[in-house]
């Protein structure tokens, strides 16, 4: 009976503790529009294939008769110089800027976090400051730069801008987690579950890491809006995706050469940018509510 | 009765850049199983220090320290198991020693199933929040949910999780309101007296600690001052420096006042660690004090059966 009145309670408590992080979250209007605009543009990437207008612009097709074609009701953001209607490749050109965060991220952040639990946990090991300086060095070079360099060794196609985005970016998450679990590591809640013998691996991912979750969440969800800029700015300069790839850095680097009298091209897709970058951090500053305790 | 606990010329230095602490110099204790053993002292004693060393949380600078005959001058994460399940701590704060993250039952599982794999769950859990007089419905409940009470019991029903032989107590009710810290004491009685525990009771809380030990140590900057049995130490004591601490007790009944040694006003404060005074670490605030005070340190001594003494005024009559 005990254990039916305890699951009972527990699934009740579950539900409680959720729909706090909900009330947190939601208390602040902005995050909502962060969300709600980044799950619109992700349902957008998905279902591109339906919902755009020329779905066949997106990959090889010119139809010179159409270039150029300001906005227009048949072409709400105007074509391009092959005569490709931009909204539509701007919708599926979503597809890789959230191709691109989603696999950096799930790249970086697992081994970035535990290699800097580890160091942080075992702060005068040999092997931690080797991680650490090592990730200084990647730290000291700004990412930007260090993506730059190591996409223009390679030959210039998504795979690599991805791994180049990735290779600069796990150091902020070792050097976030090995901060926060250096001080997280003195506090007696630690020094008890070494007192009743709990492993090191217990303690670094059963004690410490729940309470650096809403830390490194928000630094997920902020960093998504920059690795989406790294990303842009990759294909600008022709180190990522390749036509005819509708990615949104390569249009804005294509539409260039046209500026200013066929404004179009480029404006559009950065404005995408804008917008992904801006909801991203929105949500993040939400997520940051929802973990912070302080406020109730 | 046998010594559980064996320590003997215990130090610890903290080396700093602006020199060295001596935080614990030169301390011998027995502690004897099943007894409620008191330590006291001022802030920066070095009470909690010991504490940690017998956690194997530092290690000490040099000295033995035994527990049932073995060396356990082993730091935490290279001890036996046995080891670990034998010996327990229940820290001060009870907000900083449970995780914010984890609910009653994961805190408590933890212990239970590395020491007592075969305990069956989450029966053993129920049995240790019944031992703490916590209700049954707590098991699920967040430590943000619970009163600072409340949370120093999971924190000794966690202590209780391994059945340990000793438990250290490091100020166990003084970060909490003195309206629970009369139930925490209770419920550590009752547990002491049912499963014949030997509790190390450090506190600075005298009139707590009258009601609580067997017997008591008392340190000042580092060193044992004076250690004797209960009744002997707070009715008949002889460092001044108890008896300063002691006739600085509020008391309420003239009864009580009787009981008090003759007043000796507390002067002065506790000197910085950094650099001890010469001689006897107590002279500058002694009212008492003598020439050979400031150049010699007296030695622990049994002045009377049982009950040591560290003080030049006694140091003649032996």
């Amino acid at each position: 009976m005990d254990e039916k009145v305890s699951r009972k309670n527990l699934i009740k408590r579950i539900r409680n503790k959720y729909g706090r992080y909900w009330y947190r979250f939601k208390r602040n209007k902005l995050s909502i529009v962060g969300l709600g605009v980044l799950i619109a543009l992700i349902l957008m990437a998905i279902l591109a294939s339906l919902i755009t207008p020329y779905p066949s612009n997106a990959g090889l097709y010119i139809n010179l008769s159409q270039e150029n074609l300001p906005p227009s009701l048949a072409h709400p953001f105007g074509t391009d110089m092959l005569g490709r209607d931009i909204l539509t490749r701007i919708i599926f050109g979503l597809r890789y800027s959230f191709l691109l965060v989603g696999v950096v991220l799930s790249v970086t952040v697992i081994p970035g976090v535990v290699l800097g639990l580890i160091a942080g946990y075992y702060p005068k090991r040999w092997f931690s400051i080797l991680i650490m300086r090592v990730a200084d060095i990647f730290v000291a070079v700004p990412p930007l730069l260090l993506a730059l360099s190591i996409a223009s060794v390679l030959t210039p196609n998504i795979t690599n801008a991805m791994f180049a985005v990735s290779l600069a970016w796990w150091p902020w998450y070792t050097r976030l987690v090995y901060t926060s679990t250096t001080s997280i590591r003195n506090e007696d809640f630690v020094r008890a579950a070494e007192v009743i013998g709990a492993s090191p691996s217990h303690i670094m991912f059963s004690e410490i890491m729940p309470n650096l979750l809403g830390t490194i969440l928000t630094k997920v969800s902020l960093d998504a809006g920059w690795v989406i800029l790294i990303g842009a700015a990759l294909s600008f300069v022709g180190l990522g995706a390749q036509e005819p790839t509708p990615d949104l850095g390569t249009m804005i680097s294509e539409g260039a050469a046209y500026l200013p009298q066929v404004w179009w091209i480029s404006i559009f897709p950065a404005i995408f940018i804008v917008i992904i970058i801006l909801a991203f951090n929105l949500l993040g500053d939400g997520i940051k509510d929802m973990f912070s305790s302080s406020i109730r | 009765m046998a010594a559980i606990l064996e320590i003997k010329g215990l130090k610890k230095y903290f080396k700093t850049r602006k020199g060295t602490i001596k935080a614990v110099d030169d301390v011998d204790l027995e502690i004897e199983e099943g007894e409620i053993f008191g330590l006291v002292g001022e802030s920066g004693s070095g009470k909690t220090t010991v504490a940690n060393i017998i956690m194997g949380l530092y290690l000490p600078t040099s000295g033995e320290i035994k527990y049932k005959g073995n060396n356990i001058a082993i730091p935490i994460n290279k001890r036996p198991k046995w080891l670990k399940k034998e010996i327990q701590i229940v820290f001060q704060n009870p907000a900083s020693s449970l995780n914010p993250k984890k609910t009653v039952r994961q805190i408590l599982e933890v212990p239970i199933s590395i020491h007592r794999p075969d305990a069956p769950l989450p029966q053993t859990i129920y049995e240790l929040l019944e031992m703490v007089d916590l209700p049954p419905e707590f098991i699920d409940r967040h430590p943000e949910e619970l009163g600072g009470g409340e949370k120093q019991l999971v924190a000794i029903a966690r202590a209780l999780s391994t059945e340990p032989s000793l438990i250290v107590l490091d100020e166990p009710t003084s970060s909490l309101d003195v309206s629970v810290q009369g139930k925490i004491i209770n419920i550590l009685m009752k547990l002491q007296k049912n499963f014949g525990l030997t509790y190390i009771f450090i506190t600075h809380n005298l009139s707590l600690m009258s009601n609580v030990a067997n017997r008591v140590a008392i340190m000042y900057l580092g060193k044992i001052k004076e250690i004797a049995k209960s009744e002997e130490f707070f009715t008949n004591s002889f460092h001044p420096y108890t008896k300063m601490l002691l006739s600085s007790i509020p008391v309420i009944t003239e009864e009580e006042e009787k009981l008090k040694p003759k007043k000796i006003l507390s002067t002065g404060e506790i000197p910085g660690a950094l650099k001890l005074p010469e001689g006897c670490s107590f002279h500058p605030r002694c009212p008492f004090v003598m020439d050979v005070c400031k150049v010699k340190d007296p030695p622990l001594i049994e002045v009377s059966p049982n009950h040591l003494c560290s003080c030049h005024l006694y140091l003649n009559k032996q």
